[in-house]
């Protein structure tokens, strides 16, 4: 595993590298303290085994990534990472992204598409319509504790703890995942930027953007290979509105993991790994038929 | 037709025929209900990839093929329990079991009466394993269902007639060719298999022979299928909508979920080489 800093068009940006072969990038998503290094740790070794070359971005304004000088939004930061494409000489990368993640790569897929071979969404209630909505229009719990985090001025690891215990079925796992990144969110100052952030942004441009029905009509125009991976225990955004992208990404497969939370990286890496590994061998296989 | 391969055994005094390739831990395949179908009608596309890896049984189930039906009532518990007997008779004391379609839930009444001895369960298009899952809008089977139900009831026992039954399982008609349907079309006409189908459908009551009339209990039987359980499933499935899985996805203790594209309820003969990428991922994992 191999780390950088890399200059992207005046915006510092951190990579996390693994493995060689076709080029793979993990977007994470948001939240205080989010890295490329706690959302995807669990899972780059063995992507990288697969036959992969895994890059891992800290997003701006994360972990060690400068902020945008644009504002932070899906588009604006997929913008981003086709730059981010460009600097690193890649031409095609398949990309994988997390949560608001998935909402960024989405947009790269709809701008760039001739950069993607394939497009991994992982529990993205920011791609699902109303994906981080109850059934009675409010947001859910999980995802509002996120957002709010911090807003009362109480930055504790504790309170941090807690605004993350929802995301994960496996709740032995929390302190192992979050004490590093909660260390260097703290001591970075990257924590008390995220919570100004959510107080000036509107999470609804933040995470989605107004205009619903147009984006809806831009996932119909998808065209390649997508996968969707889902914990069914997601308690931020519900498997049920994952489903909702079936019946609107045109060749979309569907996966559902079992004791397993928003985070599913961290809760079922192995299967997590093994699902998408194969998804991917059945692009490039499909691709070499062409 | 020239003779499958495969062997008949006898099984509790019922005349079973069965096909075993590879080698390895053992995998039962179970096919679905339907005019004319059997084991290696179904399985044609999957039992080759996975017998590179397993014991791959494939079996006739019980009225179909070339097995003889059961002497007691036809429902999936009872297919379930003889077929218990065949995987014990031929040796296998630990195994994983596919069931498409009604042999989904057959497989699950099998899993229900021998856990520990079932080590990996796979429901695959299986309207029958969901509560409530050949269920239209309306509330009625769907037409999709009914068709198959149906077939020849009204006295058209034609080529066309099933060649269109049939293919409202696949997504796209070409892969099931003619040709390949003829084969099998011809089979159940010639061994008057077509007379024996139409009697028993009509003779059953579709709900118990593919559902249960207890739902609730079926939902506290689905609740103790504590196993690495997959789930596998077309888009465009019109016998079994695949948005009425949540009934299943919900109440089942270990469900991984596979949801296709591009495929219908037959998703073994439009996306063969992704499902067999899947199945093999999910039957050789370390769970």
């Amino acid at each position: 595993m191999e780390s950088r800093v890399i200059d992207v068009e005046g915006v510092g940006t951190y990579l996390l590298e693994d493995g060689a072969g076709a080029p793979l990038v993990l977007v994470h998503g948001s939240g205080p303290g989010i890295t490329a290094s706690m959302s995807w740790l669990p899972v780059m070794e063995p992507l990288a085994a697969a036959g992969r070359r895994v890059i891992a971005v800290d997003m701006p304004g994360y972990g060690k990534s400068a902020p945008l000088q644009d504002a932070d939004t899906p588009v604006n930061v997929a913008a981003h990472l086709e730059k981010l494409l460009d600097t690193l000489g890649i031409g095609e990368a398949t990309v994988v992204g997390h949560s608001r993640g998935g909402r960024i790569a989405t947009e790269l897929a709809i701008r760039a598409p001739e950069r993607l071979t394939s497009l991994s969404v992982i529990a993205s209630g920011s791609v699902a319509p109303g994906g981080h909505l109850n059934d009675d229009g409010t947001w859910t719990e999980a995802a509002v504790a996120l957002v709010n985090f911090g807003r009362d001025g109480d930055l504790s690891f504790e309170k941090f703890r807690d605004a993350y215990a929802t995301h994960l079925f496996d709740k032995t796992a929390l302190d192992d995942i979050l004490a590093a990144a909660y260390e260097d969110a703290i001591s970075s100052g990257v924590l008390a930027h995220f919570v100004e952030q959510m107080q000036v942004n509107d999470p609804l441009n933040y995470y989605h953007k107004q205009d619903t029905d147009g984006f809806i009509a831009k996932l119909r125009s998808i065209q390649m290979p997508t996968l969707v991976i889902w914990g069914r225990e997601d308690e931020c955004s519900s498997y049920q509105k994952g489903l909702g992208l079936v019946d609107v990404i045109p060749d979309i497969e569907f996966a559902l993991l079992p004791r397993c939370g928003h985070f599913v990286m961290a809760d079922q890496p192995r299967r997590f790994s093994s699902i998408l590994s194969g998804f991917l061998d059945g692009v490039d296989a499909k691709a070499s038929v062409r | 037709m020239t003779a499958r391969p495969g062997k008949h055994v006898t099984v509790d005094g019922l005349d079973t025929f069965i096909h075993v390739t590879g080698s390895g831990p053992a995998v039962l395949l179970v096919h679905g209900s339907g005019p004319a179908n059997y084991g290696q009608f179904a399985w044609r596309t999957v039992a080759p990839a996975l017998s590179l890896h397993f014991t791959v049984i494939v079996v006739d189930v019980p009225g179909y093929g070339e097995s003889a039906p059961l002497t007691v009532a036809d429902t999936p518990a009872n297919a379930g329990r003889h077929l218990l007997k065949l995987m014990k008779q031929l040796g296998h004391d630990q195994y994983m079991v596919v069931g498409h379609s009604r042999g989904g839930r057959i497989v699950c009444e099998m899993t229900a009466e021998a856990l520990g001895t079932i080590t990996k369960l796979v429901i695959s298009g299986s309207g029958s394993a969901v509560p409530g899952g050949h269920r239209s809008e309306s509330g009625g089977f769907t037409d999709a269902a009914l068709a198959l139900v149906n077939f020849g009831a009204d006295g058209n026992q034609s080529f066309d007639e099933f060649c269109r039954v049939r293919r409202t399982s696949v997504y796209d008609g070409t892969h099931l060719p003619d040709e390949r349907l003829r084969e099998t079309y011809d089979w159940f006409i010639e061994s008057g298999m077509v007379d024996v189908y139409i009697k028993h459908m009509a003779a059953v009551d579709p709900l118990n022979f593919y559902h249960t009339s207890d739902l609730e209990d079926f939902r506290a039987q689905l609740r103790r299928l504590d196993l690495p359980t997959l789930i596998v499933w077309g888009r465009e499935d019109e016998i079994s909508d695949y948005h009425r899985l949540p009934a299943l996805i919900d109440v089942l203790p270990n469900p991984e979920l596979h949801l296709f594209p591009y495929a219908g309820h037959s998703l073994m003969f439009d996306q063969p080489d992704r499902l067999n990428a899947v199945l093999l991922d999910f039957l050789t994992r370390a769970d």
